[in-house]
């Protein structure tokens, strides 16, 4: 079997190690790893062996992040067109072309989706409104960022957040566009809830019920929005839906490393403190008021619409592929 | 004022006011310490009490939210006023005042003592407790409840002081299993929590309590989980100005004095230090004298200081020392 190209285990590696990060970029740069994977295939000409080969990197490259379904979505999305064409019988060059067009269609449809969030998203916040921000997601920004460009007076508060100042990078690309922002700690949320109008966070995944997996700390901003009555938006492109939960499944939270919260030198010094270091949390959807996809803004406990009018195929692909492991258990 | 004395004021005033000493209790006990010194060190009556005025009035503005700072003023001005009634001497008066400072000192850790036994008396056998920044009431309650029982705390790094490091350090050192997380990640973890302590900085009137950042949100993850809060508190972080109507102030920082990652410019960032916890997510506040509803803090503050409460201002004081020790105001 062929190697796995250079240029994709660069791409994985950094999606591990987060220099790539964001549940949207890690998508774009998981599907352009495919695109690079087939324009590199240098293996047997049947296609067996190309198809193969391909369902060898999407696993590989799912691998690198367990939590952020825009992975798992994206690799979906575009190995289930290259398994359409293998089905049609078609030659190596012609399914190269394939994943070639189906990476570059995700691609181009995840940047547009940004593109709408925002549109849609700006149409929520009014002149002078005063908003809090998690982290750094570009669905977030997008729809703060057109806001101001419609000339709304908007203030927004960013959370710094730990462990990795995920907030400061929020603050920079909002500061540059020439909007009043305010760098604010992770602690200080209840602080200043009372002075804030509205919520706007990303989501990492969200499931068939609405809950909202996201980065550690929103479900805390969530509660702490509910408790003063100030509306929680999620803006969140539809390949961050997640078909697995409709089956069941929970999704898993990525535990990194200790190093990321206290210094190696802290370690050394304490050796007996246990560090724990979720990347994210789960936010329920009663704490939510409303999803910002590029369809259209949701009522979170309507995901399961969307994810029938994205997914419909997947599902029925993960019941069959459920139904069969159980039987081939059983006999 | 002598150059030594004045550079030794401000010294300490700059390390109060960069909020260098973590545990309240502890800032007040040193600063405190310092008024003696300055009526040992001064030449004369009038050099003695215009230092003391100029500290103590800097040093309670530069830690507003300090309603045991306030108190522990009240009761040395309150000793200083008394005893120039009968001698106008330096050397004596800092020999009074220096009992007077331990006096403060054994009632303190008395009281801190008996609210680490009572509180540790809530703790059962394989709990988990939750606590956050540093406080030395919660270690003694740790270090109480872990020689009776097997405990696990968790700690909360506390941000933006990261004080919740220091304190996962001693509790380790104790011997206790410690976990030390983030302070976004309260909600993910709090299920796993029996019972959450916290320390105070001040209470007031109607049971509120005001401690580091971050508290209010605590008692609120808890409240949501149904885990019970407890707040430690000794009487002198009663704040009987409460009463009258008067807020607790709370400082803000606006320049970012604490470690972050380089970005290669200058942020804006907001820096509350403390929050406000309401009542109603407090199961109990444990003094010296008992564990009492917060909604009950007025009963306490009406024996301390008798109903309707009497208490000097500081600034009423502070005047009236200067009266008596024939210093006129310039």
């Amino acid at each position: 079997m062929s190697r796995i190209p250079s240029r994709v285990t660069e791409i994985a590696e950094a999606i591990k190690v987060m220099k790539i990060r964001g549940a949207g970029r890690i998508a774009r740069a998981a599907a352009e790893a495919l695109k690079i994977a087939a324009e590199e295939y240098v293996g047997p000409v049947e296609s067996q062996a190309f198809l193969d080969y391909m369902e060898k990197i999407g696993s590989y490259l799912k691998s690198t992040r367990p939590t952020a379904v825009s992975l798992p979505n994206a690799v979906g999305f575009v190995l289930l067109r290259l398994r359409r064409g293998f089905e049609a019988g078609l030659p190596v060059p012609k399914l190269r072309k394939v994943v070639i067009d189906a990476a570059e269609t995700f691609i181009r449809n995840s940047r547009l989706a940004v593109e709408i969030i925002g549109r849609i998203g700006s149409k929520r916040i009014r002149d002078g409104e005063v908003i809090l921000t998690h982290c750094n997601s570009s669905a977030a920004v997008s729809v703060i960022l057109h806001a101001h460009r419609e000339g709304k007076r908007i203030k927004v508060y960013a959370t710094e957040t730990r462990p990795r100042f995920q907030g400061y990078i929020t603050y920079k690309i909002l500061k540059k566009a020439g909007v009043k922002v305010t760098l604010i700690p992770d602690s200080a949320i209840r602080f200043f809830m009372k002075d804030i109008d509205k919520v706007v966070v990303g989501a990492d995944t969200v499931t068939a019920n609405g809950a909202v997996v996201n980065k550690i700390g929103t479900s805390l901003i969530a509660l702490a929005a509910h408790e003063a009555r100030v509306r929680v938006f999620v803006a969140a492109e539809t390949y961050k839906f997640s078909p697995m939960t409709v089956l069941g499944e929970l999704v898993e939270i990525e535990e990194r490393s200790p190093l990321e919260v206290v210094s190696k030198e802290y370690l050394d010094t304490n050796p007996a403190i246990t560090i724990r270091n979720p990347a994210f949390d789960v936010t329920p959807p009663e704490y939510i008021d409303a999803i910002i996809t590029e369809k259209g803004l949701i009522p979170p406990k309507a995901a399961i619409l969307v994810l029938r009018e994205e997914f419909g195929r997947i599902i029925e692909e993960g019941i069959l592929s459920i139904v069969e492991e159980s039987f081939s258990k059983e006999f | 004022m002598m150059e030594s004395l004045l550079t030794k004021i401000n010294a300490f005033i700059g390390k109060v006011s960069s909020y260098e000493i973590y545990s309240s209790t502890e800032m007040v006990l040193e600063a405190i310490s310092l008024i003696p010194v300055i009526f040992k060190e001064s030449s004369d009556l009038k050099e003695a009490v215009q230092a003391t005025r100029y500290y103590v009035k800097k040093i309670v503005k530069s830690r507003p939210t300090s309603v045991m700072l306030v108190n522990a003023f009240r009761r040395i001005l309150s000793r200083l006023s008394k005893e120039l009634d009968y001698t106008k001497k330096c050397a004596r008066i800092s020999e009074v005042l220096k009992e007077e400072v331990e006096s403060i000192k054994h009632d303190v850790e008395s009281g801190l003592e008996t609210v680490a036994y009572i509180a540790s008396r809530r703790i059962r056998d394989g709990d988990t407790i939750l606590v956050n920044s540093y406080s030395t009431t919660l270690l003694k309650l740790i270090k109480k409840a872990s020689e009776r029982m097997d405990i696990k705390v968790y700690v909360v790094e506390s941000r933006p002081g990261s004080e919740g490091m220091l304190m996962a350090s001693e509790v380790s050192k104790m011997g206790v299993p410690v976990t030390l997380f983030v302070d976004s990640a309260v909600r993910y973890f709090i299920r796993d929590v029996d019972r959450v302590f916290v320390s105070s900085e001040a209470i007031s009137a109607n049971g509120a309590v005001v401690n580091k950042i971050g508290t209010s949100l605590i008692a609120l993850a808890a409240h949501e989980a149904r885990v019970r809060v407890f707040v430690t508190s000794i009487l002198m972080k009663f704040s009987p100005e409460t009463i009258l109507g008067e807020l607790v102030q709370i400082p803000r920082i606006s320049v970012n004095r604490i470690s972050k990652p380089d970005i290669g410019e200058e942020v804006e960032a907001e820096l509350p230090l403390f929050d406000v916890t309401p009542p109603e997510y407090i199961d109990a506040i444990i003094t010296e004298k008992g564990l009492i509803a917060p909604e009950a803090v007025l009963l306490l503050i009406a024996e301390l200081y008798g109903w309707p409460p009497k208490f000097p201002e500081i600034d009423e004081e502070l005047k009236e020392v200067m009266l008596k020790a024939g210093v006129g105001h310039e």
